[in-house]
């Protein structure tokens, strides 16, 4: 059998961004999933309150 | 279309046509070809991914959609953050590493060669498919722009975007995609700006959200736990996730484009720049179609959008039950209108019960009306088998067309155009490049030169642009564009996303145990697909599940079977 070495998590996501904001990949991932909870809390919002 | 619309349409898509040419005039190797420079920047590359799965489908059919059933298709995109998280994480470090020009040259060197070929047939056959959908999207509007027949139109686009294609490659696909989402967003944004401007005086904002709201149309999230129904939170954030997990992951239409990047930082910050824009991207899209619902309660839309069911409708005089059903439409149609205006009248002035018995008496009127251009489109269908009504992907044009001024109507035809040849370039791009390094150089000949390699990429380029023609001649058979590129894409993504999560997580299971379990995971999916009828959107997580569990159960009778003949020899 092959093995491909997935690299550890741990030292890939500890990496930095090289943006201003978010520094972290940790960071980066972190304000996707915020992103996508605004997003879906806006939709719930429009949903509730137009139906 | 006059001479305005022309000038700015010839202009713009013959100006980014020599910007590629001119960007890219000194790359000719294979490498640059495939990958390209190797030094593309992450808003490019996240541009291009962008470009790449939008296609002129999205501009066109999508605010149909949003048109004819509302916001709810947004919740389809609701997998796609976590898909691109999972795949920063886990995949694209693999990638990188090991250097690939295609995704499946990783399933060699983790399982074996069978399974790499598995791998890229599947590849090959659904995106191969689903290039022919998209070239009909842009044929249609020409069509109804120049009143060409469809077939003529299609082949027109399909010869412009494969000469585009062969002639750029992988490097000039990149550095052309991002002014081509330039004139798209121009394009959009001055449609909805002018698309606000010619809704009715006195009509708000919060009167438009109501009237919408009232008519089910801003009904975004499902939270319905019934597998029927094909777009809810649950569909699409299940097996969403499984659907963009495949499709960003595995398919190397994308694969090609984010792996361009010049560093592992670049490709990451281009995908998570898309898992970010995706969702508010595609919410706004529909919102367009939402507000030209709201438009044309207070205009009168024709019978059919689908502009050669009206052409029919028009030209057909004679057909006495028809035109009946025409001057019915109408009259429900001016019934909506003059209940909608009591129900503003009403609503501004604070009678709230006169408010609502105007609206429930439009909401009537517009009810009765959906029911005669149903009852109309059926007996059209009888009249004439080749006419199916198909009004989603004509809805936007026919507004186009007939609404917005000279100038804007050549930009937004420009945006459909640049459109097509950002994703349709990807796309063949890739087919090529998949068919050269997977099969060619892998089945055929495997000590073929860099230069033969390139050669032979454009013909595989040119030949897979010939078979999208092909199947786009047929495509008009489909219900609606959009869904048709996510349904076929649903049927095959499952077993490819199972072929990568066994490779990166199940160290376990080996070649000759994925390559079956795949076959008949796909099997089995085929089968399902035309037995059952529940949403699409769950085919990619049970294509997945059942080829992860197969190969699983398959790993270990193999094992089994090998400890027994050992302990036979011994």
């Amino acid at each position: 059998m092959k093995h491909v070495n997935v690299p550890e998590p741990s030292v890939r996501e500890t990496e930095m961004t090289g943006l201003p904001w978010p520094k972290t990949w940790k960071g980066a991932y972190r304000f996707v999933i915020g992103s996508f909870i605004f997003w879906l809390a806006l939709l719930i919002a429009l949903t509730e309150s137009m139906a | 279309m006059n001479w305005l619309d022309f000038a700015v349409l010839i202009g713009s898509i013959l100006g980014i046509a020599i910007y590629g040419i001119w960007k890219t005039r000194n790359r000719r190797d294979l490498n640059a070809y495939l990958k390209g420079s190797g030094q593309t920047p992450w808003f490019a590359i996240g541009l291009s991914v962008m470009a790449t799965q939008a296609s002129a489908v999205t501009f066109l059919s999508t605010p149909g959609q949003g048109y004819l059933d509302g916001l709810g298709f947004v919740q389809i995109y609701f997998g796609v953050p976590i898909a691109l998280i999972i795949i920063c994480i886990f995949f694209l470090p693999i990638y990188h590493k090991l250097n690939v020009y295609t995704a499946y040259e990783f399933l060699e060197e983790r399982f074996d060669s069978k399974t790499r070929f598995l791998g890229a047939a599947l590849f090959l056959v659904q995106r191969g498919l689903g290039a022919g959908l998209t070239i009909y999207a842009p044929a249609i509007v020409l069509t109804a722009v120049l009143g060409w027949p469809l077939y003529v139109t299609i082949i027109s686009c399909g010869l412009i975007v494969i000469v585009y294609t062969v002639t750029g490659g992988s490097d000039a696909v990149t550095v052309t995609q991002k002014w081509q989402m330039a004139i798209i967003f121009a394009g959009m944004i001055t449609a909805a700006y002018l698309l606000i401007g010619k809704l009715p005086d006195g009509l708000t904002f919060g009167d438009t959200l109501k009237l919408a709201g009232g008519f089910h149309r801003l009904n975004a999230v499902n939270f319905s736990t019934d597998i029927h129904e094909r777009y809810t939170f649950w569909s699409g954030l299940l097996g969403g996730t499984f659907l963009m997990l495949s499709y960003f992951g595995t398919d190397q239409s994308q694969v090609q484009r984010y792996i361009s990047g010049s560093s592992l930082r670049e490709s990451r910050l281009g995908l998570l720049f898309n898992a970010v824009c995706k969702i508010p991207m595609q919410f706004c899209i529909l919102l367009l179609g939402v507000l030209m619902f709201v438009f044309y309660q207070f205009e009168q839309p024709p019978l059919f959008f689908d502009s050669a069911s009206n052409r029919y409708v028009v030209e057909n005089k004679a057909d006495v039950k028809l035109l009946a059903y025409n001057a019915g439409f109408r009259s429900a149609r001016a019934q909506v209108r003059q209940q909608l205006e009591n129900w503003l009248y009403s609503r501004h002035k604070g009678d709230q019960s006169a408010a609502a018995a105007a609206f429930s008496a439009a909401a009537t009127a517009q009810q009765r009306s959906e029911q005669i251009r149903a009852e109309a489109s059926k007996e059209l269908a009888a009249k004439n088998p080749d006419l199916k009504v198909n009004d989603a992907d004509y809805v936007f044009i026919n507004f186009i067309l007939q609404e917005l001024p000279h100038g804007v109507i050549g930009l937004l035809i420009a945006a459909f155009f640049a459109a097509t040849l950002a994703s349709k370039a990807g796309e063949l791009n890739a087919l090529g490049t998949c068919t050269t390094i997977d099969l060619y150089r892998h089945l055929v000949k495997r000590d073929a030169s860099d230069a033969a390699c390139l050669r032979v990429t454009r013909w595989f380029t040119a030949l897979w642009g010939f078979f999208a023609i092909g199947v786009a001649l047929y495509a008009r058979l489909v219900e609606n564009l959009i869904q048709a590129v996510n349904i076929l894409g649903s049927i095959f993504y499952g077993v490819m996303l199972a072929l990568f999560l066994v490779a990166f997580f199940i160290r376990r299971v080996r070649g000759t145990a994925i390559f079956w379990a795949a076959l008949t995971a796909q099997t089995l999916v085929f089968v399902l697909y035309s037995r059952l009828s529940i949403s699409y959107l769950w085919y990619p997580l049970i294509g997945c599940a059942v080829c992860v569990i197969f190969s699983l159960i398959l790993q270990v009778a193999l094992d089994n079977r090998q400890k027994m003949a050992r302990g036979y020899e011994s």
